[in-house]
């Protein structure tokens, strides 16, 4: 039985403030939507990649195509989007590849959903799985997993799972998509007229640059070496450890690709002589090699892989930690010898 | 099931649209499982324990109802308040009280061991056992006439909206807006959607986010840094009332919505002038309570003044240790009990002093602020090295941890403080739902933002829970 008196419209008593209140966030989210979707700053152009997870993005929904038959997927944070081109491995293996690594933030998680994601798309399981982690990739922890936020297609119950149901729909929120966008225009008004709303098409251009490069970004590695002061005092200084959040997703591929009977190269990161040097004479290389170790022991079938006497030139480098397009190229032939050789 | 959480709000949807479908008899029995369903989300097991101590009560009322013999009534109501003291003095306090006999007994060097066991705290117990007391009590003092049906007492104690952190109804209140059927109408309902979003914004933009100010005081390891505490003490003020009113605004906004009255349990608590009116406003509901059924009984402030005091030292300390199992509690009911004693023995004198009420406001306000340190610190030593740092070793460096935590202060405390002001100006608990159209859109716009770009995310808790 209807409480028929609550259903009595009287417009002296209608909700006018409420309404026009629904009616202005409906008005502003939608608008911030449209921004969030399409627009970006062309000054930060560089950072859209980044900030946006463009790439992941990507590479998520490559990750969940049913048709995908690959016999070896790469996972891994900058040093593996840089470094390893499944191009030339498919040449020196004839294996299909594709190289699902990302940036560095929470990379990680984002290759063990990846990774869910492919084993339960397709029926045909990959043959080889190459991994390579930059060291400072394992203290991303939880805290930063937020900055994942457009990586939720596919993804939705681990994001629960980790955030919460909550704080998983609030990442699915408009505005706050697009406060990053605000905030900037807030802080430098001039940005104004250097907004973009191409953003769509950007997506579309990466998206079709990805697949034909099977997952690697040929123009991303072609420069040429720079250091910087910082840099160099990171590698000096920097205390090797491991988040529980980051291990806990490492363990959780390496579980996953054991159960699938995938064979693992864990590739162990490189960099320029100069840089190694410093980084053996601090205590951060034996903590790394005792890490190397116990993955080691605990997974006696993961097969890891240290090229760091051959990938040592300078020359190989576009920075302190990544490859450029020589030293990738390099790598990529080591990893497909080493396929071949399991093959 | 919280009721700051998305699982709530799909819970309240499906209860809210079943009741408008509903006549009078199956909303409220659908209210009824809906309440067990909200409360066994949490611990199902406790639903036993729950409805020991409602049969008891509709059992032992039903008598007290019958019987005219004064000895049997009397056996019924004591039989009524030795379960409901015993189920609470078991599941909150055994541990506190045997911990304080194995502190005795080792003080006194005797070799024996008191046993302790691992007893969780049943969610909301405090509230329902004082509610389901007032019922008996009242049924026994002939106030209220026993209820017959025992779907009707059940959901008088269960009803979800007030059942884990009150306020505490009794029963001449709510048991005849169970019994009859309810009137909705549209300005109930707004008024509830209004009381809903205002206690959403209080607890989840101001209540969480000053608890991240004031919890690393309180528990980090380094010394106590006496500036510090003071800030920690302004925010935690302003944290637990709103944290305890926001749940308090949410549980009359629930009601409303379904046409129930609940009654108002904070009345703008800060803007007091005095330890009387302080508690005339603060928790309402308990403290009506404690002068009902404790304070009066013992004599109130009928008889010599000593006796007075006594009975309002007695009163405020079982008020303390109401709040839980800790001697903090109690030194926090002692504390409040001696402002009291202190005011009324005071009170001729102040009353020939003539301060501006806002003088009075905030002068008073730190003796409030004073009182939740007390509440606050997790132990009586904690409490002892926060006192030495704010008063044996304060210092005041103006550095810029110090001014941080100043400005999130004030960024999350800005808007009650206005509301609450405007509240009191107009002496209107909902004067914002009475503003012109304009000034309503902005204000909902600015809260609705806040919430959501500042809001902690993740439900968290109520502070009163725990009690």
């Amino acid at each position: 039985m209807v409480q028929k008196n609550l259903f009595i419209l009287d417009f002296k008593k209608f909700p006018g403030a409420f309404l026009i209140t629904v009616l202005l966030v409906l008005l502003f989210e939608g608008f911030s939507f449209l921004i969030s979707e399409n627009c970006y700053i062309g000054q930060t152009e560089q950072m859209i990649e980044q900030r946006e997870n463009l790439i992941t993005r990507i590479k998520n929904e490559i990750s969940q195509v049913k048709e995908n038959n690959f016999g070896v997927i790469a996972f891994g944070d900058s040093y593996g989007n840089c470094g390893i081109i499944c191009k030339a491995v498919k040449k020196e293996t004839s294996l299909d590849c594709f190289n699902f690594s990302t940036n560095g933030r929470n990379s990680v998680f984002n290759s063990f959903s990846m990774m869910r994601n492919y084993l339960k798309a397709t029926s045909q399981k990959p043959k080889f799985m190459v991994i390579s982690f930059n060291l400072y990739t394992y203290l991303l922890g939880k805290p930063k997993l937020e900055y994942s936020y457009e990586f939720l297609p596919g993804n939705f119950d681990i994001f629960v799972r980790e955030l919460g149901f909550d704080h998983t729909v609030k990442c699915l929120i408009p505005t706050l998509r697009a406060q990053e966008f605000f905030l900037q225009i807030v802080q430098d008004p001039f940005l104004l007229f250097q907004i973009k709303n191409d953003k769509r098409k950007r997506y579309e251009v990466l998206k079709s640059k990805l697949t034909a490069d099977l997952g690697f970004i040929s123009d991303l590695n072609e420069i040429p070496y720079s250091e910087s002061e910082d840099q160099i005092e990171r590698a000096r200084d920097y205390q090797f450890s491991i988040d529980p959040f980051a291990y806990h997703y490492l363990d959780a591929m390496l579980e996953l690709a054991h159960r699938n009977e995938i064979k693992v190269l864990y590739v162990m990161p490189t960099r320029p002589k100069h840089i190694d040097q410093l980084f053996e004479e601090s205590e951060e290389a034996q903590r790394y090699r005792d890490f190397v170790d116990s993955l080691r022991k605990r997974y006696s079938d993961l097969i890891i892989l240290d090229f760091q006497k051959l990938l040592e030139e300078k020359q190989l480098y576009q920075d302190p930690l990544h490859l450029n397009k020589k030293g990738s190229d390099l790598l990529s032939t080591l990893v497909s010898q080493k396929i071949n050789e399991l093959q | 099931m919280l009721f700051n959480s998305f699982q709530f709000a799909v819970f309240f949807v499906i209860v809210f649209t079943l009741y408008l479908l509903f006549n009078h008899k199956w909303q409220n029995r659908m209210l009824f499982v809906a309440s067990c369903l909200f409360y066994g989300t949490w611990d199902w097991r406790f639903l036993f324990l729950m409805f020991t101590s409602i049969s008891v009560d509709y059992f032992c009322a039903i008598r007290i109802g019958q019987s005219d013999d004064e000895k049997v009534r009397k056996r019924f109501l004591v039989l009524s308040i030795v379960v409901n003291l015993s189920i609470l003095g078991f599941f909150k306090y055994f541990n506190f009280f045997t911990d304080s006999l194995q502190t005795f007994i080792h003080y006194l060097r005797f070799p024996f061991h008191v046993r302790f066991l691992n007893i969780i705290l049943p969610l909301g117990i405090s509230f329902y056992t004082f509610e389901a007391m007032s019922y008996v009590i009242d049924v026994y003092k002939r106030k209220v006439e026993p209820t017959k049906h025992y779907l009707d007492y059940a959901l008088f104690v269960t009803y979800f909206p007030h059942l884990i952190a009150g306020p505490i109804m009794r029963a001449k209140d709510l048991l005849p807006q169970i019994a009859f059927p309810r009137t909705l109408s549209l300005t109930k309902f707004y008024e509830g959607c209004y009381l809903i979003f205002w206690g959403l914004f209080q607890k989840i933009f101001v209540a969480d986010n000053l608890a991240k100010v004031v919890d690393p005081v309180f528990t980090s390891g380094e010394s106590y840094h006496g500036a510090k505490i003071v800030l920690a003490l302004y925010a935690f003020a302003f944290q637990i009332y709103c944290d305890f009113d926001g749940y308090s605004n949410i549980a009359r906004g629930l009601g409303k919505c379904m046409g129930f009255d609940i009654m108002v349990n904070f009345n703008l608590p800060y803007l007091s002038t005095n330890p009387r009116e302080f508690w005339q406003r603060w928790h309402i509901s308990l403290s009506s309570w404690l002068r009902d059924y404790l304070y009066i009984p013992l004599g109130g402030n009928q008889r010599s003044g000593l006796i007075t005091f006594r009975n309002i030292i007695i009163t405020f300390l079982l008020g303390g240790l109401w709040h839980g199992a800790n001697w903090t509690f109690v030194l926090f009911g002692a504390y409040h009990g001696l402002l009291l004693i202190l005011y009324q023995s005071l009170l001729p004198l102040l009353k020939k002093l003539s301060v501006p009420r806002a003088i009075k406001i905030i002068f008073f306000f730190h003796f409030i602020c004073f009182g939740w340190l007390i509440f606050r610190a997790q132990s009586a030593s904690q409490l002892l090295e926060l006192l030495k740092a704010l008063i044996l070793n304060f210092q005041f460096v103006a550095d810029a941890g110090l001014k941080q935590m100043a400005s999130k202060i004030i960024f999350f405390t800005w808007v009650v403080v206005l509301v609450n002001l405007l509240q009191f100006k107009r002496n209107d608990l909902i004067t914002v739902f009475r503003l012109n159209w304009a000034t309503k859109v902005i204000f909902y716009l600015t809260c609705f933002y806040l919430i959501l770009i500042f809001g902690v995310s993740g439900a968290k808790e109520f502070i009163y829970f725990r009690f």
